[in-house]
């Protein structure tokens, strides 16, 4: 759905993009990481038509894209900070972007944005919240019947009830077949909602990540004793375990079957010692995060 | 079409809902109050000062009288004059005031994004901007013209006819709205608005009287204005500047759709 080719930009003869290279197939959520300034907001332009790139080419939907050029398939952009003509109710505002629809149908599909939403027709645009805003802009970025949305930090705006309602709302947009490219830099949201995640570093994608490959990456379980114990003597071949300190151990079963558990609660009956507290382990986006921007 | 539609429908709105119609309007109504005022009542003013002033200003005083009788005489068609003179200064200034930065701050601000999406492009936003500007001015301009020679004539010596006074309401409608068109056109332009702003306050302020006495002056499109200010009669004199006005703001308008495509979104 979306094929980008060694995507290059400059500004002012900085080089932000120098060679982005990116495949999003039809009905996934790619989300993409980086450090303020990384670029993904060029990236997200230029995708968009906003922009020109310097070099390279973006494909949606089998079409090239290009700066303002209109595509056969919809695509909707939400930048972080969406603008709106703010003299204008919602309502007007909605209708104004339905302009091609008719009185009936256009008063219904606004009415049904505006519910997605939860706000109200008569409610005027200046007097909104930033976050009331954020949503307003999800509605407007739903007018055109998107295939393809690109969505700038969208739960910025959003309290924790907010970002978790718009999280299950982009898996049902995604579930209609809808492509979607989110940045955001809350990754907690990303890991429970994106398929596959790009680290945008150094101009660019240094990492590409399924994420069904990293849930299943590590699953290990750090347990607390009350007192010392020592598990020197394990199966390597079906048990990972390291010590880290001198109450704790993280054990990560290499094989995950009905065995491997018996073989785990047997080790850690044999230490004879209460354990004072067991925590899972996953390895996740954050310690990716940092480990490819060495931080 | 439905593009154009909707983009001039929320320029209207806009047009109401933030002022700029009660400003301008306002700002006509005082001038017209004013120059009514002025007239029927400065000559009263002034025959009391003179009977409380001390002999000595006496001169003075005869001088100004002179001045203000001149300026705002009692008789319909030089008052005209003098009420059309004085929106070409004030009004022209406010106007240029509230509508030069009306483009320039939703481009910046990335309100295209959404409408853009939808199939919207930049010549129906500039376009449909320019015309209710332009509507927005010229209009009122026009009306406050009319109704203040409705209501003088009453007050003051009629010495002009209701054609020529439709006529010159028509120009006065034609030169603000080009000059409020040309304005949201030519902000798209120009790399600092403000600057702008002040070619288009200095060009309406200044230049009608300025080519007034040049013989070539009358086929500038500011002999619209010098028509209007001094009652001109033939009326085939305004077809080439009329036509230099349409000709200006489709040429702007080109440019100004072929600028904004070119340009960058703001990071």
């Amino acid at each position: 759905m979306i094929e980008i080719k060694d995507i290059e930009k400059s500004f002012d003869g900085t080089k932000v993009l120098k060679g982005i290279n990116l495949h999003v197939n039809k009905g996934r959520i790619y989300g993409l990481i980086g450090k303020n300034g990384a670029g993904k907001t060029t990236l997200m332009n230029i995708i968009s038509g906003l922009s020109g790139a310097d070099k390279g080419e973006c494909y949606l939907a089998g079409e090239k894209q290009s700066k303002g050029k209109i595509l056969k398939a919809h695509i909707s952009y939400l930048p972080d900070i969406p603008g709106f003509f703010d003299y204008l109710t919602t309502a007007q505002y909605l209708d104004f972007l339905l302009k091609d629809l008719n009185g009936t149908e256009r008063t219904a599909k606004r009415n049904e944005l505006l519910w997605l939403v939860q706000i109200d027709k008569d409610r005027k645009i200046k007097n909104m919240s930033r976050g009331m805003k954020q949503r307003m802009g999800i509605a407007a970025a739903l007018a055109n019947d998107p295939e393809i949305m690109l969505l700038d930090e969208p739960t910025s705006a959003l309290d924790p009830a907010g970002r978790h309602d718009l999280m299950a709302f982009l898996k049902v947009l995604k579930e209609q077949g809808r492509t979607i490219i989110l940045s955001t830099h809350i990754l907690e949201d990303m890991e429970k909602t994106c398929d596959e995640v790009g680290f945008l570093n150094g101009g660019v994608i240094s990492r590409h990540i399924e994420m069904s490959d990293l849930r299943t990456q590590s699953e290990g379980y750090r347990f607390s004793f009350a007192t010392p114990v020592d598990i020197s003597d394990f199966n390597a071949q079906l048990v990972k375990i390291t010590r880290e300190g001198e109450l704790d151990y993280l054990i990560e079963p290499l094989v995950k079957d009905l065995d491997t558990q018996k073989y785990i609660l047997g080790i850690l009956e044999q230490t004879g010692s209460l354990i004072t507290s067991v925590r899972p382990e996953a390895v996740t986006l954050d310690d990716l995060f940092q480990e490819e921007l060495q931080i | 079409m439905r593009s154009f539609g909707a983009c001039l429908k929320k320029d209207w709105i806009e047009w109401f809902k933030t002022g700029k119609f009660a400003v301008l309007t306002g700002s006509l109504v005082v001038l017209a109050i004013v120059v009514i005022i002025a007239t029927l009542y400065f000559p009263s003013f002034y025959k009391f000062i003179l009977s409380v002033a001390p002999s000595g200003l006496l001169q003075d005083l005869n001088t100004v009288n002179a001045m203000m009788t001149d300026l705002f005489p009692r008789e319909t068609l030089a008052s005209l004059g003098n009420l059309s003179a004085n929106m070409g200064l004030f009004y022209t200034l406010i106007a240029v005031l509230l509508i030069n930065w009306l483009l320039p701050k939703e481009i910046s601000s990335g309100k295209w994004i959404f409408p853009k999406a939808v199939g919207i492009r930049e010549h129906h936003l500039i376009l449909s901007k320019s015309v209710a500007c332009g509507l927005g001015t010229g209009l009122p301009a026009a009306l406050v013209y009319i109704i203040y020679y409705l209501i003088a004539r009453h007050l003051i010596a009629d010495t002009y006819d209701l054609t020529s006074v439709l006529f010159n309401a028509l120009l006065l409608f034609i030169v603000f709205y080009s000059a409020a068109s040309i304005t949201v056109i030519c902000s798209v332009l120009y790399k600092y608005p403000v600057i702008n702003a002040v070619t288009m306050a200095l060009a309406v302020m200044i230049l009608p009287d300025v080519l007034a006495f040049i013989s070539i002056g009358k086929y500038f499109p500011t002999y619209l204005l010098t028509y209007v200010y001094s009652a001109e009669t033939e009326m085939v004199d305004t077809i080439i500047p009329i036509a230099e006005l349409v000709a200006l703001q489709l040429i702007l308008m080109f440019a100004a759709v072929m600028k904004s495509r070119k340009a960058e979104v703001a990071r």
